[in-house]
């Protein structure tokens, strides 16, 4: 008995689909994530950085404005990530900051750090003591 | 046998704690260990002594990447094998790039003289950026919040970790001020084989000439030759260093031919088991050559 022409050719088939079934999913399998490119940071209007404090006594509190947003660092903290406009052309920012020590405290340093993705850290020293207002404008513009 | 059924069931209730990350540089490797602790089990693909600018990973490393939740890469070109490797894992894998957000040092066309090697010269960065401490802080912060990422429960251990971390760097920062302070100012030139010190010379004040030529041979053109020979003479620069990895032919024929002596070898491209030594021993050496 000869098997039918529309057998001969579906039996093929089918194996053949069963066995890509499985690989299938290996073909369609998604490539890994990636992190955007530096060409796409260097075009985006808000920094991500990370703005760090070194003081040289403990102090009460920290607060560092930049445009209408604020960040309050506490006694125990070093360390505040932040978001800022920046663009090309301006290539700076301006921070308002206020701190205040003990009344105990001599006059002493605070070192402010700002290091945004992509550009070069800035630092800002501050000296005072009891309560100190100052701002500062960090540049990007100049050879670093 | 209550005790041993309670015990047993403790054991099995509790969720697995390693979070598994792959690293293909021994720096990054370092760094990982120093932020995930034991909470972090590291899957080193990059190991010290292999050389990271011809490396590349075999299938049996991207099958161990395979376990992987996140493989991290020091970045700026130097994996130059990414975009492969990126393929050849999973959707729910992240590739992270430590350098990416690490300020660049480019490589102008009319530099190209600095570059490395041939191949990192291509996209104008300079990939060394682990020579600058204050870079190697911000690595530290990168790939705490990477895992924090994978593994949030982890927050608070990373940041402690990252803390004490970053704490070490600022020391170690201070330190090579404290050395590099003791050359006198004119003297703070370094002359080396390959552009890998870039960083290094910028974060701590140096002029920098690195004599090696482009060519894949590594050879040197004889005008490029004459005008280093030319410009340690007349600097007086007393030492002109070599690399651990590189062939120090060229340097020697500067170094006979204007009177400077061959320094001991810096370790250019971070391919060890420890940043803090690597550093020391650059700074150390670099120090003891040039402070004649």
């Amino acid at each position: 008995m000869t098997s039918s022409p529309v057998l001969a050719t579906l039996l093929p088939l089918v194996s053949l689909a069963l066995l890509g079934w499985p690989l299938a999913g290996v073909i369609r399998q998604e490539p890994a994530q990636q992190q955007a490119t530096e060409e796409s940071l260097e075009d985006s209007p808000i920094r991500s950085a990370d703005l760090i404090i070194r003081s040289a006594h403990p102090f009460t509190s920290v607060k560092v404005t930049i445009g209408e947003t604020s960040w309050t660092f506490d006694p125990e903290e070093d360390l505040k990530e932040i978001l800022f406009p920046y663009s090309a052309d301006q290539s700076s920012v301006t921070l308002h900051i206020e701190v205040q020590w003990p009344g105990s405290t001599p006059e002493t340093a605070l070192l402010l750090e700002l290091q945004p993705e992509g550009l070069e850290n800035r630092s800002h020293t501050i000296w005072g003591e009891i309560e100190i207002a100052e701002e500062v404008t960090f540049d990007w513009n100049s050879s670093e | 046998m209550k005790t041993l059924l309670f015990f047993l069931s403790t054991l099995i209730a509790l969720p697995a704690l390693a979070l598994d990350v792959a690293s293909l540089h021994p720096l990054i490797t370092e760094t990982i260990r120093d932020v995930g602790g034991e909470r972090v089990k590291v899957i080193e693909i990059g190991r010290a002594g292999m050389n990271v600018h011809q490396f590349e990973p075999r299938t049996g490393d991207v099958r161990k990447m395979a376990k992987a939740k996140i493989v991290i890469a020091s970045g700026k070109g130097l994996e130059s094998y990414l975009k492969d490797l990126k393929d050849s894992l999973r959707k729910d894998q992240t590739i992270v790039e430590v350098g990416r957000t690490i300020p660049s040092q480019k490589v102008s066309k009319k530099d190209q003289i600095y570059a490395c090697c041939p191949h990192h010269a291509v996209g104008g960065i300079d990939p060394h950026w682990w020579h600058n401490v204050r870079h190697m802080e911000r690595a530290v912060r990168i790939i705490q919040k990477e895992l924090t990422k994978a593994d949030p429960a982890g927050k608070a251990i990373y940041a402690a970790n990252a803390k004490a971390a970053r704490a070490r760097l600022v020391q170690l920062d201070r330190w090579v001020k404290g050395q590099v302070a003791t050359i006198p100012k004119k003297k703070r030139h370094l002359i080396t084989a390959h552009a890998a010190f870039g960083y290094f010379c910028k974060a701590y004040g140096f002029d920098a000439t690195f004599v090696q030529g482009l060519s894949a041979d590594g050879e040197i053109s004889a005008a490029q030759l004459a005008k280093s020979i030319e410009q340690i003479r007349s600097e007086a620069i007393p030492t002109v260093f070599p690399e651990s990895t590189a062939n120090p032919k060229t340097l020697r024929q500067i170094a006979k031919h204007s009177g400077a002596s061959v320094g001991k070898p810096l370790i250019a491209d971070g391919s060890v088991k420890s940043y803090q030594k690597m550093i020391q021993s650059n700074v150390t050496n670099i120090v003891a050559g040039l402070r004649k």
